[in-house]
């Protein structure tokens, strides 16, 4: 092995992955060539200082920052639900509302033509049940897995 | 070949493990936060450091690991375990802090972090040379280009292999081996420029 052929796979042979073959050939080598060794020998020096550099102590304050952040998270999206139900429960009133008129109104001998309307009433059922089903399903994802949907 | 002796869970084998990892990332997947309040106590050290080592900044580093464990947390339900935790994790952080880099102006060179010394030496001068030598490293490290700088501390400092760190960085596993070579090469160049010395004496 030459000079050249060793100093390239100097860094190589640092981190280990080189076969066993080359390794020796390189160990070899170096048994020869004292300037080699030397080149080896500072690089060796160099890792070693590098891996025994502290690490960074990480701030005191990283933690409880991180959990105050999800907890402020948590609270904006358990807000969320608050206007999903009310507007579930609004429609749900309305719809009691407007059946309720109809009685109202028949009784009284009166007729309303809205309410013989199928395509208004089906609408109706329709808005109420995606209102309440919106709400329900969120509910219920939230608590599961912190969908955010909204 | 030299031995690394910091490894990335050594601190961590000291925490109580009343739970394995895994359970703990299925319970903050499934919106627990004090399982997952257990997983930033384990990795918040080694999410700074890499952080302070992409951006250089100690401040912009506590946000960028913020970020990160928030992050994680909107995401853990997406985790499934195809890498290691720590693997994953520590890609978030390696995305948040080049946001941070993409958006800061460059660093300049009073800025840069100082060491910090965890063992006083008996002796005031091995710990004064000690303390030269280290912050003469560091401020060797963080003169280097992002991208060898990056390679050469999740190598040399976070214990990470090279398909790790390629996993992280998104770059092939020669990119990362070319980044870590050239990085040592440049790094010792920066070490002499910075001490005056021969790089024949190092």
């Amino acid at each position: 092995m030459k000079c050249e052929q060793a100093r390239g796979m100097m860094h190589a042979i640092l981190d280990g992955s080189h076969s066993d073959a080359e390794i020796n050939a390189y160990r070899h080598h170096l048994c020869e060539c004292e300037q080699c060794r030397c080149e080896d020998q500072r690089w060796r020096s160099l890792i070693t200082e590098i891996e025994a550099l502290p690490l960074w102590k990480e701030p005191a304050s990283l933690l409880p920052a991180v959990m105050n952040s999800l907890s402020t998270e948590t609270q904006e999206e358990e807000s969320k639900i608050g206007p999903v139900l009310l507007f579930g429960f609004f429609a749900f009133l309305v719809y009691h509302l407007l059946s309720s008129l109809k009685t109202l109104s028949a009784n009284a001998g009166g007729d309303i033509e809205l309410f013989h309307n199928p395509v208004f009433m089906y609408l109706a059922w329709i808005i109420v049940g995606l209102a309440f089903s919106a709400g329900l399903i969120y509910f219920l994802m939230r608590k599961k897995a912190h969908v955010k949907f909204l | 070949m030299v031995i690394r002796n910091r490894l990335l869970f050594d601190e961590v084998k000291h925490l109580p493990l009343i739970e394995t990892e895994t359970e703990l990332i299925k319970r903050a997947s499934e919106g627990n936060p004090e399982a997952f309040e257990v997983l930033v106590q384990r990795y918040q050290k080694y999410v700074y450091n890499l952080a302070l080592s992409v951006i250089g900044n100690r401040d912009e580093a506590f946000d960028a690991a913020q970020e990160t464990f928030i992050r994680a947390w909107r995401s853990l339900k997406d985790f499934r375990g195809d890498a290691r935790f720590s693997t994953w994790i520590y890609r978030i952080a390696y995305r948040v802090s080049l946001t941070v880099v993409a958006r800061k102006r460059p660093l300049p060179i009073d800025d840069l972090p100082e060491p910090i010394c965890e063992d006083a030496s008996a002796n005031p001068e091995e710990a004064a040379e000690n303390d030269y030598r280290q912050a003469l490293l560091r401020r060797a490290i963080m003169n280097l280009a992002p991208a060898y700088r990056t390679a050469l501390i999740l190598y040399h400092l976070e214990d990470l292999s090279y398909e790790e760190i390629a996993s992280i960085t998104g770059v092939p596993i020669g990119t990362v081996r070319t980044h870590l070579h050239r990085g040592r090469n440049y790094l010792k160049r920066e070490i002499v420029r910075l001490s005056g010395g021969d790089e024949n004496e190092m």
